[in-house]
């Protein structure tokens, strides 16, 4: 038999009759997984219904996030954030408390962020993430992208940007809190 | 496809992001991808286990276990990081500099690709069912036509026909798998 009989699996057959791989298994050793975890640990943000809740755009009663929201209001009106890449533009919107908008970019292996005006708040940085919400507005995956203080330009090869709908800078406190504030200022659609 | 594989329940909790099934998943395969890391990167064959379980997990909505095994599945993440890793690597060393040099790396990751989509089928030749291995093993190892085969096993001949397209089938599909960039 050959692969003349199956054209359609040509390759798979020529596969199958050809010298079988030899790969030796390795036991690796535990620290590598050790090393995984930590990873984990360090993109994973634990998403409580607290976080949940205050991650939609709803700052009302949050007396910290709106003291904090008002003092970045100051700071922000005028700002402008694109965010670039080849494939799209989309509209990044000033939320809450916050006031103006701007037209964004995005692409699949990098997000170039560039902010006009983003001043430091005292005890707080601003955080770039990426979020994806269900049809019922609930947040079920986002990653941080680190801090963001002025124009950035960041790496996704090891981001499925495909699952993500949201580009979201947030007010942090700088605490030891890796959890997203629920205090988004700037947010846009990617997809 | 594995009788040691995670059933599917325990995919669906990998799936939905208990990283309990993660570490389920690296017990059951980090030996095999050390092992193909190892004749890929050769010394940084550690470093490609930990990004391919990273990358199998950030992207771990995209494996459809209707569509292939998860040892394809990983493999095929295996292949592309690999490659990815080869590529970097000629790109930046100060070594190779030459069209020579960065023509070595293409063969390179041709033989990758040859040498894991042969793991990837023989590994998936062992799993199928018993009949149907005996029929695809029958006419392309041992390279008997149908009626040799029907002779041979005492399966009518439109048998051997269909158990060697579904079992061809099925291999093809775990092939498919491993060649999906993810």
């Amino acid at each position: 038999m050959s692969e003349t009989d199956y054209p359609e699996h040509e390759k798979l057959i020529s596969i199958l009759k050809g010298d079988q791989s030899r790969i030796i298994p390795e036991i690796p050793d535990n620290r590598l997984w050790d090393h995984i975890e930590s990873q984990l640990s360090a993109d994973r943000i634990k998403l409580t219904d607290d976080n949940l809740q205050k991650s939609v755009v709803n700052h009302s009663g949050k007396r910290r996030a709106l003291f904090v929201a008002a003092a970045a209001l100051l700071l922000l009106v005028g700002s402008f954030v694109y965010i670039n890449s080849s494939d799209q533009n989309t509209e990044l919107v000033a939320l809450g408390e916050f006031r103006g908008s701007d037209s964004a970019e995005a692409s699949n292996d990098s997000l170039s962020v560039k902010v006009s005006e983003l001043d430091p708040i005292d005890d707080h940085f601003y955080e770039l993430w990426l979020i994806n919400f269900d049809e019922s507005g609930a947040i079920v995956d986002l990653v941080s992208l680190g801090a963001i203080s002025s124009d950035i330009k960041v790496d996704l090869d090891d981001i499925d940007t495909g699952v993500f709908s949201t580009v979201d800078i947030s007010i942090e406190p700088d605490d030891e809190n890796a959890s997203h504030s629920g205090n988004s200022v700037l947010r846009g659609d990617i997809l | 496809m594995s009788n040691t594989e995670l059933k599917t329940t325990d995919y669906q909790r990998f799936v939905s992001g208990d990283e309990r099934a993660l570490n389920e998943l690296y017990q059951e395969f980090s030996p095999l991808i050390l092992g193909i890391g190892r004749r890929i990167v050769g010394d940084d064959a550690e470093d490609l286990l930990q990004t391919v379980f990273l990358s199998a997990w950030k992207n771990r909505k995209q494996f459809d276990p209707n569509k292939g095994s998860m040892r394809s599945w990983l493999c095929g993440i295996t292949r592309y990081r690999g490659i990815d890793y080869l590529r970097k690597k000629g790109q930046n060393s100060s070594v190779l500099v030459s069209d020579t040099d960065l023509h070595v790396v293409d063969i390179r990751t041709e033989e990758v690709d040859d040498v894991l989509d042969s793991l990837v089928v023989h590994s998936a030749l062992s799993e199928i069912p018993n009949k149907l291995r005996n029929i695809v093993e029958l006419g392309f190892l041992q390279e008997l036509s149908h009626r040799e085969i029907a002779d041979k096993t005492g399966l009518p001949l439109g048998t051997v026909k269909s158990s060697m397209r579904r079992g061809l089938a099925l291999l093809q599909s775990e092939l498919e798998v491993s060649n999906v960039r993810n």
